[in-house]
């Protein structure tokens, strides 16, 4: 620690904090646009000046290091009048188009020349500002160059935490500008952030831009649910709209980043809703009250046999409905629940497979993941599965020189990974010359991918392996666990976790044809899966794939319209905040399993989400308490001990089909984003390479 | 947007009393979704409409056109105030009564409270 | 309160492709050149091969004629960096042209000395001689010129930079006849062009002009 004094204040701050970071220590707002604390040090805009004693002039206070016993002074004539400066270069060259600026009420510019600013304008000329000419970005981010003020701090983003090395400065002096110098759009699945990265109103949001202004938006505070990564985010809401999703910080999940998804694929909300339980009668869907449509659903449950119902939970099912769900199949007799991520054949689990927590977590945490050394992917593609997570694998890659490697089909990261093959049989001989990098690393890490559970031999297979593997990483670090398991669905984790998704692929195989179908938001399941005869429900948000199969349809809330407790894929239990009431005759999902179950005449003890939460603390402690995310030893302990007995065979592997990965469209993954135009746009621009015409470029612009 | 109010006329004779009617007819089957919208009502729309047919169809036999104008008033007025959202939920629903009573008595608790199932129903 | 306009660069920093300069058009060092840029790429720790970004970019240029994105994308390539970090390098730098040029590139300096010994008169008698103007190109394409800023040989102003030679101490006729003799094919003497040797004064020496002394001399016998 380092004593330094701001305005006669002492503080201690860490060897190698920049002068910044002891003010604001200090409780001394330093104004800033370039600087960023989670980007590299730019040094370019100048506004962060301050006097330090001895110094001959002003300095950056960003890029300063702290010296013991420095002095700096933050509020003197000299910073006031170099502020000023500053802030009268970066104004001449911005345009006043305040008015018709997105970003107009949340502009740092805006804010600091109010604050720091001078209060008169020495510019007299009608003309002779700069203007640069706009560049396309693609379908998500929007441009207007001429009120750039070359921060860089996008450019740095987009080369450092989001990998996409195309974005950079052209030009010098008065011409520098950001682009790609040729026309290309950013390929990356994280360029949303640069809206907020900009502190001026240079990078906007194409998909909604012109529809709000920042003070007459609702804020909630929420959490994601487009992947398993549990992202906090923000909610603005107008009315009964979600008007746009940014950000929270939240250094244990997602910094401050969140994918193009999570930002982006709100617009699906508006779209294909679900507004009313809806009865099938012949080749059309009728519009009925809830008496009906639960009556109707308890007359075909009750006419199953217990063994011939079943459920299936889809991406965004919430803790609440599925402890809702098991309890009212448990009080049926029933216990074939399955996950939509086993759903195409519903195959059920590897024998074993729910019973350890270690063995469906990620268990090195998220961020862990920024620690190793080595990492072995298996069956994923963190990219499009956990897009936060490959930038802790990115940071990893940058930091410490850690060598990746993927037993998948060929895919594209914004790394080095070496491609070991398809098959399962690389993991089981480790021959590759990466597997000697992996036993040596201090922080080795496997990470197996959800798509495995489509096959549970293989799922079993390659746990098995994993766990051979991460015995001979004999140097690893005492307490790291190296066998990671990467869920790609929010509701994964909370599906086991509950026992919702226990059935073991044995059980399933004996199961008779499902007579009774319950769809908790499950779009994936293959249609021939289910039998031409069987009563089919669904519920869920949105009129997608799993609705069409169903005889009855009933409408839930999405994940803005409900408080409810999702689970991340490192077991963080997170609570979403409702930030809208459901549609019309839309209804909180657990409260419409409580319906029906009064309806069956088996009614759940429960009749508020207080209750059901009690309920989930009773099922799985790890639910009363949220946002901690809890090492599990023994689990692990017990998973590698499990597995230790099981011998993966090499014939055996060979034998296995080649490994595949589940999702092939970033952008079209689920019930939502498939409903969201601007994921449609994404999808061709990014995924499919499709230019936007000039036509759709200029109705944009 | 808020609706503009509808200047009061007298009807010339029957046909054109008929034709204020049918005109005002057609206003509250075209908003029926509005209404459910405007009002986040748990219906549905051809429920909507059947409880304006009612209605309409209650008066059917009135034949004075005095009546008639004065019934057409009141109608505009309502339709105005329900577009406007001069209304409430509860206004809106108490046409509704009847759909609700099916469900709702059954299931309220002995002292009159609402139950969960009452609730859920209800919204 | 006296204003001046902001001064825009002539040259745009973005790509356009035209059907020569595309990404799809062809380049790669012959034989000779790829030995040279292999020598320079020597020059740098291997971790740090970037550092040759700015010589190849000119060996590129040298053996196309101008940088093109070909040229970029191939020097990017070669040195194993994101083709945009060239891009930045080649715009940043006005020496590299990133749009093709006449075969005799004529850079005329117009710097304050330079302006002040007579750059005007230069660049009037250049202009009405080829019949161009300032940043325009022959239509027999073998002459282009543009104005520079400083050339750094200002004791011998007004100064010509045609391709990597300098001709200094121009008049309006001596340019006419470098002009001249480069559309004949000749490539004329370059350096001052007024009988100077170099940056000496104009009518001869006038300091220094005895003998230097050798070694020994001046100093105290006893030494």
């Amino acid at each position: 620690m380092v004593e330094v004094f701001v305005d006669g204040r002492p503080v201690q701050v860490p060897e190698g904090s920049a002068a910044i970071q002891a003010c604001e220590l200090a409780g001394v707002e330093i104004p800033r646009f370039c600087y960023h604390e989670r980007l590299a040090v730019a040094g370019n805009c100048r506004m962060c000046l301050v006097e330090v004693e001895r110094a001959p002039k002003p300095v950056a206070s960003c890029a300063m290091p702290v010296m013991p016993g420095m002095k700096i002074k933050t509020n003197t004539p000299l910073v006031h009048k170099a502020r000023e400066g500053v802030m009268e270069f970066l104004l001449a060259n911005h345009p006043l188009d305040c008015p018709v600026c997105d970003w107009g009420g949340e502009c740092d510019l805006q804010d600091q020349s109010m604050r720091f600013g001078s209060d008169r304008s020495r510019q007299h000329e009608p003309t002779g500002r700069r203007a640069v000419e706009n560049k396309n970005l693609g379908p998500l981010v929007k441009t207007s160059m001429n009120r750039c003020i070359q921060c860089t701090r996008c450019v740095r983003f987009a080369n450092e935490v989001a990998g996409a090395e195309e974005l950079g400065t052209t030009g010098r002096g008065n011409d520098m500008q950001i682009g790609t110098y040729i026309e290309k759009t950013l390929a990356t699945e994280m360029s949303g952030n640069v809206i907020d990265l900009c502190p001026v109103g240079a990078l906007t949001a194409k998909p909604y831009a012109f529809s709000y202004r920042a003070w007459e938006l609702k804020r909630t505070e929420s959490v994601d649910v487009m992947d398993a990564v549990g992202s906090a985010i923000r909610v603005d809401t107008r009315g009964t709209e979600v008007m746009r999703i940014s950000p929270r910080e939240n250094d244990d999940v997602n910094e401050e980043w969140i994918s193009d998804k999570t930002r982006f694929a709100f617009d699906g909300l508006k779209r294909q809703r679900l507004t009313h339980p809806l009865m099938r009668e012949g080749d059309r869907f009728v519009p009925c009250t809830w008496e009906a449509a639960l009556g109707r659903v308890a007359d075909a449950a009750r006419a199953a046999q217990p063994e011939e119902r079943i459920a299936v939970a889809g991406p965004f099912a919430d803790a609440e409905s599925l402890v809702a769900l098991k309890d009212l199949f448990n009080r049926w007799d029933s216990e074939h629940l399955f996950l939509e991520t086993n759903a195409p054949e519903l195959v059920g689990q590897p024998a074993g497979f729910a019973d350890l927590r270690a063995n469906y977590l990620f268990n090195a945490t998220i961020v862990g993941a920024e620690q190793a050394d080595a990492v072995l992917f298996v069956g994923t593609n963190p990219r499009h599965e956990a897009a936060i997570i490959n930038t802790r694998f990115r940071k990893a890659f940058l930091h410490n020189r850690c060598d990746f490697a993927a037993i998948s089909p060929e895919m594209t990261l914004n790394y080095d990974c070496v491609n070991l093959g398809d098959s399962l049989a690389a993991l089981t001989d480790a021959k590759h010359p990466f597997f000697e990098r992996l036993r040596a690393a201090k922080h080795p890490m496997i990470v197996l991918g959800s798509g495995l559970l489509e096959r549970p031999d293989a799922a079993q297979h390659a746990l098995h392996a994993a766990h051979a593997l991460a015995k001979t990483c004999t140097n690893a670090a005492p307490g790291w666990t190296a066998v990671n398991f990467l869920q790609r669905q929010a509701s994964a984790a909370a599906a086991f976790d509950l026992g919702f998704a226990a059935t073991t692929a044995a059980a399933a195989a004996k199961r008779p044809a499902a007579k009774f179908v319950y769809l908790l938001g499950a779009d994936e399941v293959a249609p021939a899966a289910l039998p031409a005869d069987a009563f089919v429900v669904y519920q869920g948000s949105h009129g997608d794939a799993g609705a069409a199969l169903a005889d009855v349809v009933l409408p839930g809330a999405a994940y803005t319209e409900k408080s409810a407790t999702y689970v991340n894929t490192e077991g963080r239990v997170q609570r979403v905040r409702a930030a809208l009431t459901p549609p019309l005759a839309a209804r909180d999902d657990w409260a419409i399993l409580r319906a029906l179950s009064e309806f069956a005449g088996t009614p759940l003890p429960y009749a508020s989400v207080q209750g059901v939460r009690a309920r989930l603390a009773e099922v799985a402690p790890s639910f009363a308490a949220p946002n901690v995310q809890a090492a599990q030893p023994t689990a692990l302990a017990v998973a590698a001990a499990v597995a230790a007995k099981a011998k993966p065979s090499k014939a055996k592997a060979k034998a296995l089909p080649a490994v595949t990965l589940p999702v092939t469209d970033f952008y079209l993954t689920d019930a939502i984003s498939r409903n969201s135009r601007t994921m449609a746009q994404c999808s061709r621009a990014f995924t499919h390479q499709i230019a936007e015409s000039a036509h759709e470029a200029h109705i944009a612009v | 947007m808020t609706l503009p109010s509808v200047t009061t006329a007298v009807s010339r004779d029957m046909a054109h009393a008929r034709q204020r009617v049918l005109s005002m007819y057609r206003d509250w089957l075209r908003s029926a979704p509005e209404i459910i919208k405007l009002h986040d009502l748990s219906l549905t729309t051809p429920m909507v409409r059947r409880r304006v047919r009612l209605e309409f169809e209650k008066k059917r036999q009135v034949r004075d056109l005095g009546v008639i104008d004065h019934l057409l008033f009141k109608g505009r007025t309502e339709y105005e105030e329900t577009m406007n959202m001069w209304k409430q939920n509860a206004h809106v629903m108490q046409y509704f009564n009847e759909e609700e009573g099916l469900a709702i008595p059954r299931y309220q608790r002995a002292d009159g409270s609402a139950s969960f199932m009452s609730k859920f129903l209800r919204k | 309160m006296a204003t001046s306009r902001a001064a825009a660069s002539s040259a745009i920093f973005v790509h356009r492709d035209t059907p020569t300069n595309n990404a799809a058009v062809p380049f790669a060092f012959d034989a000779e050149n790829m030995k040279r840029a292999e020598a320079i790429i020597a020059k740098y720790p291997a971790q740090y091969k970037r550092a040759a970004t700015i010589p190849l970019l000119d060996l590129g240029q040298r053996q196309n004629g101008y940088c093109s994105l070909a040229v970029m994308n191939y020097v990017a390539q070669l040195l194993e960096v994101p083709a945009m970090r060239v891009y930045e390098v080649a715009t940043f730098y006005t020496m590299f042209n990133r749009n093709p040029v006449g075969t005799f590139f004529l850079q005329l300096c117009t710097t304050t000395p330079c302006e002040l010994c007579g750059s005007t008169e230069i660049r009037e008698t250049i202009e009405k001689h080829l019949g161009i103007r300032v940043g325009e190109t022959t239509p027999d394409k073998r002459f282009t010129l543009v104005e520079v800023e400083c050339a750094g040989a200002c004791v011998n102003a007004p100064v010509l930079a045609v391709n990597d030679d300098y001709y200094e101490d121009l008049t309006p006729e001596s340019t006419i006849r470098i002009l001249d003799s480069l559309k004949q094919g000749q490539r004329p003497k370059a350096g001052p062009q007024s009988g100077r040797r170099a940056a000496e004064p104009l009518d001869g020496f006038t300091t220094l002009e005895s003998k230097p002394y050798g070694p020994g001399e001046f100093v105290r016998a006893d030494l």
